[in-house]
């Protein structure tokens, strides 16, 4: 197993080399230049000289390559520069931001799996009866409606109409994360519903499940015991698949609900051409994309036997 | 007792076929709305009456007016066409660049392929509507950059399943055949390789319009897509957003078509698959 997870860290340096490089390339292509941009935000204006000697002492002289091992450098210290609005440190701006999106992004996974995992099994097991005829309506209505509509839309419900939550998350404690992490919760569960559903029903053709029957296992046990088990992996890649969708998704609720996360900063910061927010957003976001990745992949050794002991490194 | 059941699926497959052309017109009906939008509007979407503004639905506006005083109705429709027919070019650059490169990764192999899928592999290593934002960030707003930010992420999953598709075709008997025929490499991707695949890449290109509909539509709600006086959907909503409490139909409006858009899509891609008898796949995302 430490063999494995070796490799797969060993195989994760091409891929962080590409998302340092290009988040670092991003902003360069912006064509921004961090003295240009501050006389822009600031609003004075630099004699010709004093601004070649802003960009000299910032290192913007160098060449490419140059600039970006300081970057990366700097990286390794926390450092990713200052924002050009507000002139605060990115990362620690950044840092204090990101637990309230993983708080939301946990919330939303876990109302998910609460979700669709016990309907998706009804819904299988039902299979072409009423229960699950409105489930899979229910699921393809939600896979068709946008998160801001939804946002929108339980907003309007359940904190104008009957204000059961705050409209502004931020300002609500607790309660105030339940409707963004629900709209978040309500598109993936609608796409889970039908895999889950899938993968039961496969599961439950197989041969073990009619032998189970025969020898006379409650039918429940078989279900519990056994098929689900069998789906878990496919669960698992389903769930980090969605994650991507999930990460940029936080983006747009958390702008909607005033959830103060890192979705929320970043938008703000596209707004202001925040130039090195974005790029915070970007590459700790692909990180956390990656690391999730990695994750799963590991689980899945965890998960299933056939898998861990196979020819191990395959994957 | 044998004809009775013939007769039932023979029934089961009417029907099933009924089905199909009833959504595929009402696919094409979409469309072809959207291509003659202007001629389909009651007033100019664009015209503004600030003695009108917000009006609510009914009356001489169906579904009332925004707060500039233009008629929803005509926006909503003229709407149609920026949202369904970026949406549809998208997908249709998207699926072609992917495919075609898969094709030849999986036809070719070596050096080419190994390049490809680095490629791919980068553009997966964002997730899809992160790395949208910061390309939209980067391009500046507009319909079309949004798009291209679209486009990026979303080429790897065509070009992943193309390529997959040909190495296993590439092993039966019959490509061997048509080699042993004479057939070139070119007629061999023409003739055998690209009518195999193209089932499933169009049940995954049909998947994606609803899907890219809804992401363009969430890029210009954002104010990263289409910009103003434009009537595009997303943006149409986010104009009504802060209105919401008191005049909802300035967002639900835009919403709902969205939403029906979507659901024609989505409906035209389930058929196919069901069609084409593809089992589960297209997940991604």
């Amino acid at each position: 197993m430490a063999k494995i997870i070796g490799r797969r860290l060993a195989q994760l340096v091409p891929t962080l080399f590409v998302i340092t490089l290009l988040s670092f390339a991003m902003m360069r292509l912006a064509g921004s230049d961090v003295v240009a941009q501050k006389m822009q935000n600031t609003g004075t204006v630099l004699s010709a000289q004093a601004a070649e000697a802003a960009r000299e002492e910032l290192g913007l002289d160098r060449p490419f390559w140059e600039q970006y091992g300081l970057w990366l450098g700097g990286l390794f210290r926390g450092d990713m520069g200052v924002s050009y609005v507000s002139g605060r440190d990115v990362f620690a701006a950044f840092t204090e931001k990101l637990p309230a999106t993983l708080v939301l992004m946990a919330l939303s996974l876990g109302l998910t799996v609460a979700l669709s995992l016990p309907l998706g099994i009804l819904a299988a097991v039902k299979k072409n009866r009423a229960a699950d005829v409105i489930l899979r309506i229910a699921s393809f209505l939600g896979n068709s409606m946008p998160n801001f509509f939804v946002a929108l839309v339980l907003l309007y419900l359940f904190a104008i109409r009957y204000p059961l939550f705050p409209v502004l998350s931020s300002q609500g404690g607790a309660r105030g994360v339940v409707l963004p992490a629900l709209t978040l919760a309500i598109a993936m569960s609608a796409k889970y519903l039908r895999q889950v559903r899938t993968a039961v029903l496969e599961e439950l053709g197989r041969d073990y499940v009619t032998g189970a029957r025969a020898r006379g296992v409650p039918f429940g046990w078989t279900l519990w015991r056994s098929v689900l088990r069998g789906c878990l992996v496919q669960l698992v890649t389903l769930l980090t698949l969605s994650m991507g969708s999930l990460l940029g998704g936080t983006a747009i609720v958390e702008s909607i609900f005033g959830w103060d996360g890192v979705g929320k900063l970043a938008v703000d910061a596209i707004g202001m051409r925040d130039y090195p927010m974005i790029q915070a957003y970007v590459m700790w976001m692909a990180l956390i994309y990656v690391a999730v990745n990695l994750a799963a992949d590991l689980s899945y050794r965890l998960l299933d036997p056939r898998i861990r002991l196979g020819e191990d490194g395959t994957i | 007792m044998r004809g009775k059941m013939d007769k039932i699926l023979q029934k089961r497959k009417t029907v099933k076929e009924i089905y199909f052309i009833a959504i595929l017109a009402l696919a094409i009906l979409v469309l072809l709305g959207a291509a003659f939008a202007q001629y389909l509007c009651p007033y100019d979407p664009n015209a503004q009456d600030l003695a009108l503004a917000l009006q609510p639905p009914g009356g001489e506006h169906l579904l009332g007016t925004d707060r500039y005083g233009r008629d929803m109705l005509s926006r909503i429709i003229v709407g149609a066409k920026v949202s369904v027919f970026s949406a549809l070019t998208l997908v249709a650059a998207v699926c072609a660049v992917g495919t075609a490169l898969g094709v030849l990764c999986g036809f070719c192999g070596g050096w080419l392929d190994e390049a490809v899928m680095r490629l791919c592999d980068m553009c997966l290593a964002f997730p899809g509507l992160v790395l949208a934002l910061a390309v939209a960030a980067l391009l500046g707003g507009g319909i079309e950059n949004a798009a291209i930010a679209l486009g990026v992420v979303s080429w790897p999953k065509y070009a992943r399943l193309a390529r997959g598709q040909t190495m296993t075709l590439k092993q039966e008997d019959f490509i061997a055949a048509a080699r042993l025929a004479g057939d070139s490499a070119g007629q061999l991707i023409r003739r055998h390789i690209l009518p195999n695949l193209a089932g499933p890449v169009l049940v995954m290109a049909a998947l994606d319009i609803g899907t890219m509909m809804m992401e363009l539509a969430g890029l210009s709600f954002l104010g990263l897509g289409a910009l103003p006086p434009t009537a595009e959907w997303g943006s149409m909503m986010s104009d009504g957003r802060t209105l919401f409490q008191t005049k909802p139909w300035v967002m639900l409006g835009p919403g709902a078509a969205i939403f029906l858009t979507v659901a024609v899509f989505n409906l035209l891609a389930d058929a196919l698959r069901d069609r084409l008898d593809i089992r589960s796949m297209g997940n991604e995302m």
